[in-house]
């Protein structure tokens, strides 16, 4: 399935250079070999790849800054994997985050590779294909919302998602003291609070959890689900603070 | 023309601020029923947009005291959410114009505002 496929490699180490230039060749693609991020990242500027096979650990910028620039600055949802050797823990979970879409261990074989290859290449299209909604299968954050409301000017789009991301921590903790004091009524305030603000910025998952707890401390009903729901908010809700500081952690100049 | 925003939410208050001034509206956007008060004397708003639940003053009484007044006949826009509707009956019969459920329907909004103020609008979308 790479049959004339262009494949772009960053890869600062010469073996491992030619052990995947000669698998992707195996595999039927053309490659363009890079040295490190920088160089891949100029490349990327001036050709159409279908695929980016990428290093996590390269000099001066590596795979997860790459990637980072790939998808936030030039705004390209091409599928990226990662070619990890593994050292550290939570690795996978990082090249998900930094929004690469699979991995491959080093070091592969051309059947290792291919695999990972076409199970990148198979998966349903990415949400990333509407602008205003960001992350992946696990996480929607919805910003057609603020996109519509700001008439699209990115550059409030950003103040109001810096604003987002100082007030939510606090919301959140509200929140979960409430339910820790076993303060319904209070509850269902700092529930209905924190609902305001994700209908701005809309992260799905934290957003539902949060109307089922203001639904259930209003009439005290279900109790025993809030807590399960709580978690759900402040592990999604950290997910979502990634992907979103990353894209919009610049300031901004006109405010 | 310029409308009056209550609302204790910081990012639902610049959300409605946003909308209100790609309008061409003055927007002044305070954050509960107390500055609310304030700001209607030394504003004259043409408009008021309010929450129900803040702290201090809340909705309800803002409402009420607002059209208690004999003087200023300022139109109100309820902004209500999920477990309100009892909150929106007594708003209305305290004097609301009209009510709108969050999150908003921007281009809901914009109808609702301008047909309070008697400002025609292309009726390009029925909702």
């Amino acid at each position: 399935m790479l049959v004339n496929k262009k494949v772009l490699v960053a890869e600062d180490n010469a073996i491992n250079q030619m052990v995947v230039k000669h698998t992707l060749i195996k595999l039927g693609a053309t490659a363009d070999i890079t040295g490190d991020g920088a160089e891949a990242i100029e490349k990327f500027k001036h050709a159409d790849y279908d695929l980016v096979l990428m290093d996590i650990q390269m000099p001066l910028m590596d795979g997860y800054e790459t990637t980072a620039y790939i998808r936030n600055q030039l705004k390209s949802n091409v599928p990226i994997i990662a070619m990890t050797a593994f050292a550290l823990n939570g690795e996978d979970e990082k090249c998900f985050e930094s929004g690469m879409n699979g991995y491959v261990s080093k070091p592969f074989t051309v059947d290792s590779l291919g695999a990972a290859i076409e199970k990148v290449l198979a998966a349903a299209p990415q949400v990333n294909s509407n602008p205003y909604i960001l992350g992946n299968k696990n996480l929607t954050i919805d910003l057609s919302f603020l996109y519509d409301i700001s008439g699209n000017d990115e550059c409030y789009i950003n103040t109001m998602i810096q604003t987002f991301l100082e007030n939510m921590p606090a919301s959140i903790k509200k929140v979960d003291d409430d339910l820790e004091a076993r303060d319904w009524d209070a509850l269902y305030k700092s529930a209905h609070y924190a609902k305001s603000s994700l209908s701005v910025v809309k992260i799905n998952e934290v957003y539902d959890a949060i109307i089922e707890i203001e639904k259930n401390a209003l009439h005290k009903t279900n109790l025993h689900l809030l807590p399960e729901l709580v978690k759900t908010v402040k592990e999604k809700y950290v997910l979502a603070e990634k992907i979103l500081s990353q894209k919009f952690g610049a300031a901004c100049n006109s405010y | 023309m310029t409308i009056l925003v209550a609302e204790d939410e910081p990012l639902m208050l610049m959300a409605i601020e946003a909308k209100l001034k790609n309008e061409g509206f003055q927007v002044i956007g305070v954050p509960d029923g107390q500055e609310a008060l304030k700001a209607i004397e030394t504003a004259a708003p043409d408009l008021i947009i309010t929450d129900i639940l803040m702290p201090y003053t809340s909705g309800l009484e803002l409402i009420s005291i607002v059209k208690s007044n004999p003087g200023k006949k300022i139109p109100i826009i309820v902004l209500s959410g999920l477990g309100q509707e009892d909150t929106v009956m007594e708003a209305f019969q305290l004097g609301a114009d009209d009510f709108i459920t969050k999150p908003f329907n921007p281009t809901e909004l914009s109808v609702r505002v301008k047909r309070l103020l008697k400002i025609p609008t292309t009726a390009k979308q029925k909702k």
